[in-house]
């Protein structure tokens, strides 16, 4: 089941307006080869030759073939309009054509991994039973059972973290400093930042992080340090190429900071209702963070790329 | 002796008082925290209507990153108007953080990056804002990626104190501020 069949099934969205997401789903995710070769700019060969020169030497796709005269200077342009440079997910489309709100199509979207893992249990069970009964004999683990569907560790980014029971009296030091108010600050900070074009709020908003990170450290709620070590790392990139971000790739740094507000969000509550990070300690919210880890690896190494466009009389310009 | 303490984070602003009595104590010091600043500038006010009005001031401990005036940019003017002023940077930039900023793709050299932080300094002390310019200090290090110890070492901090505080450090750094000695990472 895909998603889109999903947000119809359960009535999320009509007809309509799926179809009006998926037509710019289709013009906004094509792949530049898509592009390339559909629209016959580029034939395979020449796309195969360039595609080697292009390891070998420093400039984009788009310049190694125009270089070699595999496409004119028009048909570039042709292919720059056509191709958008990255691919958005769908829910991220939802949001930003007003379909719903950000937490409305995370929600869906969350339901939607959750009814297709259970999916997959039921294929998978069904599987089983019907290998059980040919090969009777055969004994399936009730463990490997309870792994399916689930994350490896050795797979993912995420390092082992010890969960620790948290100090009473100093885990209070982390509720009050990350309350609702300063959650719904630190969230209105993220959306802001998209919308403007002053890198002084994403200043501030690495402060706050800093600040709660310290605080993280401080309780030992390592968890939380170490998602707010990841978010911060990535607005501190923002912040470095701020100047050459594209509204897409600010788009991504949003939704990517919102999801992790709300993975540490979860944290801070288990903290209170728990004494210690327990949903760290669960394999399904651990894909969440897996999630999470990916996007802001993936969005960062879009950020660090613009470092190619960042020359020293650029930099020696801005002090 | 007398220390004056500056950290945005009220948490941490009263850590360090806690670490630097606890510290002064089993060294048999007699410490009176002086004062207290929640910005670089507030300190810096303080501070010098402190030094104005005759008193002295043994240390003044800066957080790095604040709000208005960051703790790098107040080092760079307290030294410029207080010479002989001895003062502590206290930060939480990790390893990881120092060592992410030395991976980003930059070719620049140190010296290099420090030209570029001086000419930001000479604004802090001018006090000359510059718009669509870096103004302040950390927001170059942080443009740059320059490990702000080197900031600290350059324009003459006595010391650099990692968070969490640690006794046995703070311990450490009061020594090097009763005996003197050179610029040291804690």
């Amino acid at each position: 089941m895909q998603f889109a069949t999903y947000l119809l099934k359960s009535n999320l969205i009509s007809k309509e307006q799926l179809k009006k997401v998926l037509i710019l789903q289709f013009t906004r995710s094509t792949s530049l080869v898509e592009v390339l070769l559909n629209s016959s700019f580029c034939n395979l060969e020449n796309f195969l030759i360039s595609l080697d020169l292009f390891e070998k030497n420093k400039l984009d796709l788009l310049e190694t073939l125009e270089t070699n005269n595999f496409l004119s200077l028009e048909s570039k342009d042709k292919i720059l309009s056509q191709y958008k440079e990255s691919l958005i997910p769908l829910w991220t489309l939802l949001v930003q054509d007003e379909i719903c709100n950000y937490h409305q199509a995370r929600s869906w979207y969350e339901n939607y991994l959750k009814e297709l893992e259970d999916l997959q249990k039921q294929k998978k069970t069904n599987e089983t039973s019907t290998i059980q009964e040919s090969h009777k004999s055969s004994k399936i683990s009730s463990k490997e059972d309870t792994h399916q569907g689930m994350l490896n560790p050795s797979q993912t980014p995420i390092p082992n973290i010890e969960i620790k029971i948290l100090d009473a009296l100093m885990l209070s030091e982390l509720l009050e400093a990350f309350d609702e108010t300063k959650r719904s600050e630190i969230e209105q900070t993220i959306i802001n930042f998209s919308k403007n074009s002053d890198v002084e709020i994403l200043r501030s908003l690495y402060r706050e992080l800093h600040t709660l990170k310290g605080t993280s450290r401080f309780i030992k709620a390592n968890a939380s340090e170490y998602l707010i070590h990841q978010l911060e790392s990535l607005v501190q990139e923002s912040i470095r190429y701020f100047n050459l971000m594209n509204d897409y790739l600010k788009l991504k740094v949003e939704e990517d900071l919102l999801l992790g507000l709300d993975l540490i969000w979860d944290l801070r509550t288990d903290i209170q209702l728990h004494d210690h990070e327990k949903c760290w300690l669960d394999k399904n919210w651990q894909k969440k963070v897996f999630i999470l880890i990916e996007n802001i690896l993936s969005t960062s190494g879009k950020v660090q790329k613009l470092s190619e466009q960042l020359s020293i009389d650029k930099i020696d310009d801005m002090f | 002796m007398n220390i004056f303490c500056t950290d945005d984070n009220s948490l941490h602003l009263t850590l360090i008082q806690q670490a630097l009595r606890g510290a002064a104590s089993s060294l048999n010091l007699d410490l009176k925290i002086i004062g207290t600043a929640s910005t670089g500038q507030e300190a810096f006010d303080k501070v010098k209507q402190l030094l104005n009005s005759g008193n002295t001031i043994d240390l003044v401990t800066l957080d790095i990153r604040m709000p208005e005036l960051d703790g790098l940019s107040a080092l760079i003017k307290l030294k410029n108007s207080f010479p002989s002023l001895k003062i502590c940077m206290a930060s939480s930039e990790d390893d990881k953080t120092v060592a992410r900023g030395h991976t980003t793709p930059m070719e620049m050299s140190l010296a290099d990056k420090l030209k570029l932080i001086e000419k930001v300094a000479q604004r802090i002390i001018s006090g000359a804002i510059e718009q669509g310019k870096i103004n302040k200090v950390l927001d170059g290090c942080d443009q740059i990626a320059l490990d702000p110890q080197e900031v600290a070492k350059k324009y003459g901090a006595l010391a650099f104190l990692h968070k969490p505080y640690k006794i046995e450090d703070v311990q450490q750094m009061l020594k090097l501020l009763t005996s003197g000695g050179s610029f040291t990472v804690f």
